[in-house]
């Protein structure tokens, strides 16, 4: 009987039997809510009747969801087979995990192993595979990972960097993804109603192998791999990693509130905010999103109310409707936010909050406002509900790309020790999704990406050189073995994932570069400046970022970002002085011997080991829109942080003195990444396009022609070899060039 | 307890009053809005509101991964399996707050009851009357039964010694508060009965008791109380059940009750933040 008919009958025998049944009902129903949840609803009211209701309902709808799901199964594994695009060989494993550390150096690896402190990397290294595993060229991480999944080379991908130049403007922009309004918009009054999605656009081109393996029936698992952002559909489930923004739209902009009017400046990265503590309490606002709904919309904010207890050695925050403690020193968990855009719509974002100082004066960092996962005010992820499930798994976790606030630190808003606890609760949120999309994918592919490697090694990379220049006046001894500490932390997390191994399984463990010092920067466009070939309006020594003041009917070439240099080419830059053809290569030709033989003004340093033609070097499609020049930078040094942002200084060189002291984005050959593996692989100098075709391969995949890696294992013991012509012919026959 | 009772009853006609006159739905929906506030009240301080948002989370999950994974049978069934796990401690969380809403939600059902569950009799409709006597030696045969002007006896006294009772048929002849006279041996009691055509009454079918019973004291707020010596333990007037029309649905007013509540409570649920 339903719960609905037994309280009708309940309710139609009550008139009639008098009240006085009330108590011995009540404790029927108490006796019946144990046994029958359905039953007691009658009697609790909206709360617990609403919870009693909705669990009966909730048992009966899955119930239903879970049997349909099993009785269909056969059906549906049918039609897929039918809707297969390829056929495939037998597969020679059912399941590949790939777990991508960012940035994990092969030397480091090394020199740990040796010391004993990685025994899992070692079983590794014993059972399987150790090797540098060759990177892109620029060796920056969205280069690198967007060849990892198209197993192609960056001119066939279309990402040489972070960001590039727009062509019309000059001004910077990013190469991963477009995101604008709504084409359409219906304006009433001070409103804009958009009447369609934003645009999104994933600007990297080329097509990820697990999009392949999935129109084979491949099932993929995909965490926080870089440049995948928006997400693209595919068989599987990924969560969108680097370069997802956050809720303003931009890389990551934290914020900062202070009574020190002196460390009231922030140059990058975040903003700070002078407040002032009235009777014990701080009435500011949180800066949110830009208001797209309304009309030339000034960024939403939000009441932020900070009680200080200096007694209780805590603060009491209210915000957003929720009201918690924070001690000094420590993060608050992630904190939901709604910031109200008008017309009862409201934009969702999470952030944690960290009070660097409570007793004298105040001062509270506040993390990026990241996209909230549980309620995504742009997709995230595919399905669109995958960011949600995980949400509702594990709890709030960072969406943002670069989640660890490197800029926070460097901009002396936090220190190391609040920087590495966040990058650690970071790691942990990841640690937790990775292990549960291993549980979720017994066949198929689990790859997924943690950024801690990375960023940790940026910002401490100095403790491991005594002379770097950005070891003044910070503490070194104390994080000397931060580094180290990081790769044990990793070598667990490979233990527990060799957990999930057997025969048929093949573990991958890679990175996409290595690391090297970054003691000083090249400023190439002071160098450009120096010797004529940019100019700038005015008469002026300098410019501002962006190239201010940068006179570009006269300039021949640039450099904006970490990869190398434009040539302002006539026909392709707005205003483009330099001729295609002769001019263009002469030119070329002039800046790499000129630049090659560039010292370091101090030390005499080689700075730039090599400069490659792009358009020489390269043969796909994508290369006349990337940097004409790359540069390939000695160890120890860089672009420098001025020369990233278009500015012109008086210095070419300049010492890094910044937190962020380690780095990769020199010649690629200095910082391969590296490759361990429980099978051992056959192929010499593997590099990171051969991952795509391994991966394809032990799926019995056929490898698109186009892709420019090789496969790393040979046949696979125990798997029998496949007759019939040799392995990928039908794919290369109809494999279509990006 | 009459004390208790008169408040509770006092406020409850307060509240009615200027409904007694309108459709009962309205006066229903405003107790069901009250009832829902009071409710989300007692629910989100007597609750963990931290544990069942974590359940609630765990359970949408699960469902999720019903759908995401629909192709591993062996996830699906976890899942399932999870689901129920996490069912049954949210069911778990909600039996506390559940325990201390049962107090004032029977206090408020039971006025309901007494303004809701039946109706006055019309005229020319009829009605039982009984009358049982407390095992004091007094013979069934020595009571009787006179009418008023406007009420009518129809039927001579049918007398059930087993139980010691008697049972009269009624048939009210006016609107009005029309009064029975029973005649018991050294006594004369006197029994209200109300006939009306329109608006809300409260009547309870147990028209008179003994102060002595506590729970029908309780369970009938418009009850009049007989002196503690009297021979009489109980006198019920069968008064109509009352059914509340809603586009030609007789609804039971409990059934309007409920589903509004949980309406309302779950519609301010997030004004309250409270999590259900």
């Amino acid at each position: 009987m339903t719960s609905h008919k037994k309280f009708i009958k309940i309710a139609k025998l009550m008139p009639r039997n008098n009240l006085r049944n009330l108590p011995a009902i009540f404790v029927i129903f108490c006796a019946l809510s144990a046994a029958f949840t359905d039953s007691a609803y009658a009697y609790i009211g909206p709360g617990a009747g609403f919870a009693f209701l909705s669990s009966f309902l909730i048992l009966i709808v899955t119930f239903a969801l879970a049997i349909f799901y099993l009785l269909s199964w056969p059906f549906r594994y049918a039609l897929r087979a039918l809707l297969r695009s390829g056929r495939r060989t037998k597969s020679s494993v059912s399941r590949v995990i790939i777990i991508g550390l960012d940035g994990m150096d092969p030397k480091l690896a090394e020199e740990f192993m040796r010391k004993g402190k990685l025994p899992n990397f070692t079983r590794l290294r014993d059972q399987g595979t150790f090797a540098s595993l060759a990177t892109s060229y620029p060796s920056i991480s969205p280069v690198a990972w967007s060849s990892f999944m198209t197993g192609v080379d960056p001119s066939h991908h279309n990402i040489f960097d972070f960001i590039t130049r727009d062509p019309c403007t000059y001004q910077p922009m990013l190469t991963s993804a477009e995101i604008g309004k709504a084409s359409k918009v219906l304006p009433i009054g001070k409103y804009m109603i958009p009447l369609g999605k934003p645009k999104m656009k994933l600007l990297r081109k080329g097509r990820p192998f697990w999009k392949i393996l999935g129109e084979h029936g491949i099932w993929s698992s995909v965490l926080r791999v870089p440049i995948t952002f928006p997400p693209e559909k595919f068989n599987g489930v990924l969560l969108s990693g680097m370069c997802v923004p956050d809720l303003k739209g931009s890389q990551g902009t934290f914020a900062h509130y202070t009574t020190d009017a002196t460390k009231n400046e922030v140059e990058t990265g975040g903003v700070s905010r002078f407040v002032e503590i009235q009777n014990g309490v701080i009435s500011t606002l949180l800066y949110g999103p830009d208001n797209s709904l309304v009309r030339n919309g000034k960024e939403i904010t939000i009441p932020l109310k900070i009680k200080i207890d200096r007694g209780a050695g805590k603060a009491l925050i209210d915000i957003s409707g929720q009201r918690f403690e924070l001690a000094p020193r420590k993060y608050s968990p992630w904190i939901r936010l709604a910031f109200p855009a008008g017309l009862g719509i409201k934009v969702h974002g999470i952030c944690r909050f960290y009070i660097n100082e409570l007793d004298q004066g105040f001062d509270m960092y506040v993390t990026p406002i990241n996209i909230d996962p549980e309620n995504p005010a742009l997709p995230i992820s595919h399905p669109f509900v995958y960011s949600i499930y995980l949400a509702k798994l594990q709890g709030s976790f960072g969406t943002l790309g670069l989640a660890e606030d490197t800029w926070a630190l460097n901009e002396g808003v936090i220190d190391e020790d609040a920087f590495l606890e966040q990058a650690y609760l970071l790691y942990e949120e990841r640690e937790k999704m990775f292990f549960n999309a291993l549980e979720k994918t017994p066949r198929g592919l689990c790859a997924c990406v943690f950024d801690t490697t990375d960023r940790v090694q940026h910002m401490f990379f100095r403790c491991l050189d005594d002379d770097h220049p950005a070891n003044r006046g910070k503490q070194t001894a104390k994080y000397k073995n931060v580094i180290e500490d990081l790769y044990v932390r990793m070598d667990g997390l490979i233990g527990k994932a060799l957990e999930y191994t057997d025969d048929k399984t093949v573990l991958m463990v890679i990175s996409d570069h290595g690391f090297t010092q970054f003691k000083r920067g090249v400023n190439l466009n002071s160098w450009l400046f120096q010797n004529g070939y940019l100019k700038l309006k005015d008469g002026g020594n300098t410019s501002g970022d962006w190239f201010e003041n940068v006179d570009w009917d006269r300039t021949q070439a640039f450099s904006l970002g970490l990869a190398g240099i434009f040539i302002n080419r006539k026909g392709r830059e707005m205003k483009g002085i330099v001729e295609e053809g002769e001019d263009v290569a002469l030119l070329k030709s002039e800046l790499i011997r000129k630049l090659t033989e560039l010292r370091a003004t101090e030390t005499g340093d080689v700075s730039i080991r090599e400069i490659v033609d792009t358009d020489a070097a390269s043969t796909g499609p994508y290369k006349h829109d990337a940097p004409d020049l790359l540069v390939g930078y000695n160890a120890g040094y860089r672009s420098s942080w001025t020369c990233a942002v278009g500015r012109v200084t008086e210095r070419v060189f300049e010492d890094n003195t910044k937190h962020w002291s380690g780095d990769h984005c020199v010649d690629p050959k200095i910082v391969p990444g590296v490759i361990f593996s429980n099978r051992k692989i056959m192929k010499e100098n593997p590099g990171l396009t051969d991952m795509a075709p391994t991966v394809m391969k032990l799926f019995g995949v056929g490898i698109p022609g186009y892709m420019k890696g090789k496969p790393l294992f040979d046949e696979m013991p125990g798997v029998p070899k496949q007759t019939g012509g040799e392995f990928g012919d039908e794919e290369k026959k109809s494999a279509r060039a990006v | 307890m009459q004390s208790f009772n008169r408040a509770i009853s006092g406020f409850f006609n307060l509240v009615i009053t200027p409904f007694k006159a309108m459709d009962p739905i309205w006066s229903l929906a405003l107790f069901s809005l009250l009832i829902g506030i009071i409710m989300l009240v007692i629910f989100r301080y007597t609750s963990d509101q931290q544990k069942i948002r974590e359940a609630k989370s765990r359970i949408r999950a699960h469902i999720f991964e019903l759908s995401l994974f629909k192709d591993e049978i062996g996830i699906v069934l976890s899942a399932q399996k999870n689901i129920l796990i996490y069912n049954l401690r949210y069911i778990k969380y909600a039996l506390k707050p559940m325990l201390f809403m049962m107090i004032p939600l029977a206090l408020i059902l039971i006025q309901l009851e007494s303004w809701y569950g039946h109706r006055p009799l019309k005229p020319d409709e009829s009605a039982i009357v009984s009358l049982k006597l407390r095992d004091n030696g007094l013979a069934l045969s020595d009571i009787t039964l006179t009418a008023g002007e406007g009420i009518t006896v129809e039927t001579p006294p049918l007398r059930i010694p087993d139980r010691n009772e008697i049972d009269w048929r009624i048939r009210a002849l006016e609107n009005g508060d029309q009064v029975l006279t029973f005649n018991v041996p050294g006594d004369e009691i006197r029994q209200k009965v109300i006939v009306s055509e329109r608006g809300l009454v409260q009547v309870s079918p147990l028209a008179s008791a003994s102060v002595s019973g506590f729970t029908d004291t309780l369970l009938n707020p418009a009850l009049s109380p007989l002196p503690g010596d009297s021979p009489v333990e109980r006198i019920s007037i069968d008064y109509p059940a009352m059914s509340i029309e809603i586009y030609k649905w007789h609804v039971h007013w409990l059934v309007i009750v409920l589903v509004l509540s949980i309406v309302f409570g779950f519609a301010l649920k997030g004004l309250f933040g409270v999590e259900i």
